[in-house]
């Protein structure tokens, strides 16, 4: 009956395993080994420094997570870091992608301008901040010196400014990112509904209230998604702004110092792997609201 | 008429203010790296060089090192860019267009992989590449780089592939094509824009790359641009002019990738996420 039509399809079905099997078995060899070890590592005693007091420890690492005061002002950090600098983005993502939805004349200028930020390694977009926070010789400094809004430099990388200015320049960074994301989805919203709104006499703000916000939920959503997860491990910014000193030390450099200055494997695996565990359980609950907010659009 | 002329006014002002908020910080890199030493310590600082030098631009390159910082970032992220586009068209390929048994599961370890905490994986990947004596050579790097950029390729590449038309592979198999021919002769030539796309964010990402560079990477001559910047300071006093030379020049490359595909990237991005 339907003879030739199977066959393709086992024939279909064979070269995907072929297609596929070389990406999985890269992914089985190179990655399988590292995340696995990680959670194995994560049940055990395990400190480089003193190795040959090796043993299974159960859950003690994760038991020890919960008492460790440096790990949960570390989380409250990280948690306090990735709620403003996300939510800054997303307000400023998409303010610049409803100015630059439409744009005519003079797109590629200033579209290059704005996706440079992001695509710059984030190594040089903090080594540009430190240039213009450096309470020394910084733009920001000179500028409100010059203006005489202060009369001695403020030490913006200093106790109780420090994670403000890092949110800055992660914002600056990263901002682009979400811009982008929403302006893909601007353009995905066909011309006719807003024409329509407006033959129904709705106004500018009811367009953008009613019909453009309703469709960008699914974008704003992915958005979401995608900087929440990245904020969370964020490593390298910090890294160079302050090196995690008055409390900007977030979960990653914590785990930093003790994998490979303390050396304790099993501590910092049982971290690695919790720290997974709360990304993981994060963009689950975002995926949750992702479909619930998409469902109403179908 | 009126309203509408205000409304483009306003419109173009906020387009100026953003593209200036990108902008500024790079004006003051480059004002930096022109400046001489005591330029550079005045406060309040002047905007502009005065007078504007080039010894900075010449203590970067001095030694060759940087240049062999480079090119290491070169050579990485062009290795990854290919490794990561080998493996991942064919198997976007499959999950677009093909039956696969157990897609859900196979989506799910790519995404797995995604979020798993990179810092995590560097412990039992450096002790792996340490056994191997591969630390401070490029597949330490290459390795890392094309697992953690195959999730974000094989999302773009099985969105790109599923918009082309099924009539390119029907009429291959017509003419004699066996499945795989029609992949490799008629999908991938014409998927070379999605190809692209991928490659310039894949580029980027390698080039970028900070956390596995500074761990993998044993001596000055083996690091890559990111990890150069980053211990600059450790080398000397603090030479912020020399630092921010060193930075202008590692910022010309992904100038240049940017400028040629931003329209590209900003359509890679949105593909990514409509799906």
């Amino acid at each position: 009956m339907s003879g030739p039509m199977t066959r393709r399809r086992r024939r279909d079905s064979r070269l995907a395993v072929w297609l596929l099997a070389p990406s999985l078995a890269f992914v089985a060899i190179i990655g399988a080994f590292p995340v696995l070890s990680q959670f194995v590592l994560s049940f055990t005693h395990y400190n480089m420094k003193f190795a040959d007091e090796r043993g299974f420890a159960g859950l003690e690492n994760f038991a020890r997570l919960a008492t460790d005061a440096t790990f949960l002002q570390d989380f409250w950090q990280t948690v306090y870091f990735t709620v403003i600098s996300v939510g800054f983005e997303l307000t400023f993502g998409l303010a610049a992608a409803l100015a630059l939805n439409r744009i005519g004349r003079g797109r590629a200028p200033v579209s290059t301008s704005v996706v440079l930020p992001w695509a710059l390694p984030t190594v040089v977009a903090a080594t540009m901040w430190s240039l213009i926070l450096n309470d020394r010789m910084g733009l920001l400094n000179s500028v409100l010196v010059r203006l005489g809004a202060i009369d001695t430099p403020v030490v913006w990388l200093g106790p109780g400014l420090a994670m403000g200015s890092i949110i800055l320049a992660d914002v600056w960074k990263t901002t682009p990112f979400v811009a982008i994301i929403l302006l893909g989805g601007l353009k995905s919203i066909p011309d006719q509904y807003y024409e329509a709104a407006a033959l129904d006499g709705a106004s500018r703000w009811h367009q953008l209230r009613f019909v453009t916000m309703p469709l960008l939920r699914p974008f704003i959503a992915i958005a979401l998604l995608f900087r929440t997860m990245d904020a969370f491990r964020i490593f390298d910014i910090i890294w160079v702004l302050t090196g995690g000193a008055t409390k900007t030390e977030t979960l990653s450099i914590y785990i930093y110092r003790v994998l490979f200055r303390y050396s304790d494997l099993g501590y910092g695996s049982a971290m690695t792997v919790a720290l997974f565990l709360i990304v993981f359980l994060m963009s689950l609950g975002l995926l949750k609201i992702m479909k619930v907010t998409r469902e109403p659009l179908q | 008429m009126r309203r509408k002329r205000l409304d483009s006014i306003g419109l173009w002002i906020a387009r100026g203010a953003i593209a200036a908020a990108c902008l500024i910080p790079f004006y003051w890199l480059l004002n930096v790296s022109l400046s001489t030493p005591s330029a550079i310590y005045k406060m309040p600082a002047d905007y502009w060089p005065r007078p504007a030098v080039i010894d900075n631009f010449r203590a970067v390159f001095e030694t060759g090192q940087f240049l062999r910082n480079i090119l290491n970032s070169f050579v990485v992220a062009s290795l990854t860019t290919l490794l990561t586009l080998a493996l991942a068209s064919p198997a976007a390929y499959a999950l677009a267009r093909l039956k696969v048994r157990r897609k859900g599961l196979i989506m799910a370890i790519f995404l797995g992989i995604a979020i798993f905490p990179a810092i995590g994986m560097i412990g039992p990947l450096y002790v792996a590449m340490a056994r191997l004596s591969l630390i401070g050579r490029y597949p330490a790097l290459v390795l890392p780089y094309t697992l953690m950029s195959l999730p974000l390729a094989v999302w773009i590449l099985t969105h790109y592939f599923s918009t082309l038309p099924r009539s390119l592979e029907d009429a291959a198999l017509i003419d004699g094509c066996t499945p795989a021919q029609a992949f490799l002769r008629i999908i991938l030539p014409v998927s070379a824009p999605g190809l692209f796309t991928s490659a310039a964010l894949i580029f980027i990402f390698a080039w970028n790359e900070f956390l596995f560079a500074l761990i993998m990477t044993s001596t000055p001559e083996s690091r890559t641009v990111p990890v150069a910047l980053a211990l600059f300071a450790g080398l000397h006093e603090l030479p912020w002019g020399t630092i921010a030379a060193a930075t202008v020049v590692s910022i010309a490359p992904v100038l240049l990738l940017v400028a040629l595909f931003q329209r590209k990237i900003v359509e890679g991005l949105t593909a990514g996420a409509t799906r």
